[in-house]
């Protein structure tokens, strides 16, 4: 690589991300170039000479207040995971999961009362399974006597 | 994993059991460089102020969460990168936003009550005024992720694995990237001061 082609890359770099081989090639440039080295040195000696941002002399003191003021309003973060669920903050937490139980304990309850429903009605039916042929004989008695002719009123007097 | 005697990892985990004197030494430790951070995302000292303690309030209040997997400021600056970010997006939705508007709920108290800075910036500093303004405002204008990575490498200990989790998680050849563009974007701007070498004057 020459200085042009070392420019290049260099522009290059400003206008997107390098690859491994070309990010490869520029290190091996820098260290066998030492003015163009001493410019990336004095670049980095620029930012590290930047100064600190000045802290306010109180700044840990605040820090701690506040870490003190929240623990006073929520004290249940020494206690465990599920102590923590029952303090006040997850109220409303605590009232969907009641609501939740609520809802699949009368689901449970239900389903229970429908298949005791239907072992009732399966009985019921069996039963009367059980009588269906005589139960079938007199209604087919009964239907002829409903479809008979009708009765002859004057043959029905003579025999009075 | 990282070596749990690691001084740093050492106290976050006596942090973790809920010791406060350990956090005390965390926070006195690690202020000036999450403070150096924070500025020099958004630009503000006093709401990087209040942003960096919001940091260390962090580590206290997710404390139980934290894993030596890898180095603790690794953790920290992930924080601070992120509430630095939270407080750029902010600023983004509402531009109109100012300290300067009164709060509706306590109009006669201040602001904020920010002390005397106890590290002011020196008259002899390294850098003179102008070049240490040309800088600032070079490196303000770079892209946050150069801009954050660059900043890391300035506070020193911090490698390109650290650099990568507190990106997201980026892959090496990417930081090297970034950090070789931010460079040659800096180098650019900064030319005629590199080349006259005003930075070594006093």
């Amino acid at each position: 690589m020459n200085q042009s082609e070392f420019d290049n890359l260099l522009q290059t770099a400003i206008e997107r991300d390098l690859t491994d081989g070309e990010l490869a090639r520029l290190q091996r440039w820098l260290a066998a170039n030492p003015t163009d080295q001493a410019e990336w040195e004095a670049l980095d000696h620029l930012l590290a000479s930047l100064p600190d941002t000045p802290v306010a002399t109180n700044f840990t003191a605040r820090v701690l207040d506040e870490v003190r003021r929240a623990e006073t309003a929520h004290p249940a973060l020494d206690q465990a995971w599920w102590q923590r669920l029952l303090s006040p903050q997850f109220r409303p937490i605590q009232i969907a999961a009641a609501a939740t139980l609520a809802m699949v304990l009368g689901d449970v309850g239900y389903q229970s009362h429908l298949k005791q429903s239907r072992a009732e009605m399966a009985a019921a039916v069996a039963a009367i399974a059980e009588f269906t042929p005589g139960f079938l004989a007199d209604f087919e008695a009964i239907e002829a006597i409903a479809q008979a002719d009708p009765i002859d009123e004057e043959l029905w007097a003579a025999l009075k | 994993m990282v070596d749990r005697n690691d001084p740093d990892v050492a106290l976050m985990l006596r942090v973790k059991e809920g010791d406060l004197s350990a956090y005390e030494t965390l926070v006195e430790k690690f202020k000036q460089p999450v403070m150096n951070l924070v500025y020099r995302l958004i630009n503000d000292i006093d709401e990087a102020e209040d942003i960096a303690q919001n940091v260390f309030v962090q580590v206290w209040k997710t404390r139980e969460r934290y894993e030596p997997a890898s180095k603790f400021t690794t953790w920290l600056f992930t924080i601070a990168r992120n509430l630095g970010l939270n407080e750029i997006r902010r600023r983004t939705r509402h531009p109109a936003d100012s300290l300067d508007e009164p709060r509706p709920d306590n109009e006669s108290q201040p602001l904020r009550v920010v002390e005397d800075r106890s590290s002011p910036i020196p008259a002899d500093a390294a850098l003179s005024g102008e070049l240490r303004a040309k800088v600032e405002e070079a490196l303000m204008d770079l892209p946050e992720k150069q801009r954050t990575a660059l900043l890391l490498c300035r506070e020193g200990g911090v490698s390109y694995e650290e650099i990568a989790d507190v990106l997201g998680g980026i892959s090496l050849t990417a930081v090297k990237s970034i950090i070789f563009r931010g460079r040659a974007v800096l180098k650019n701007r900064l030319k005629p001061y590199l080349k006259s070498g005003e930075w070594q004057k006093k």
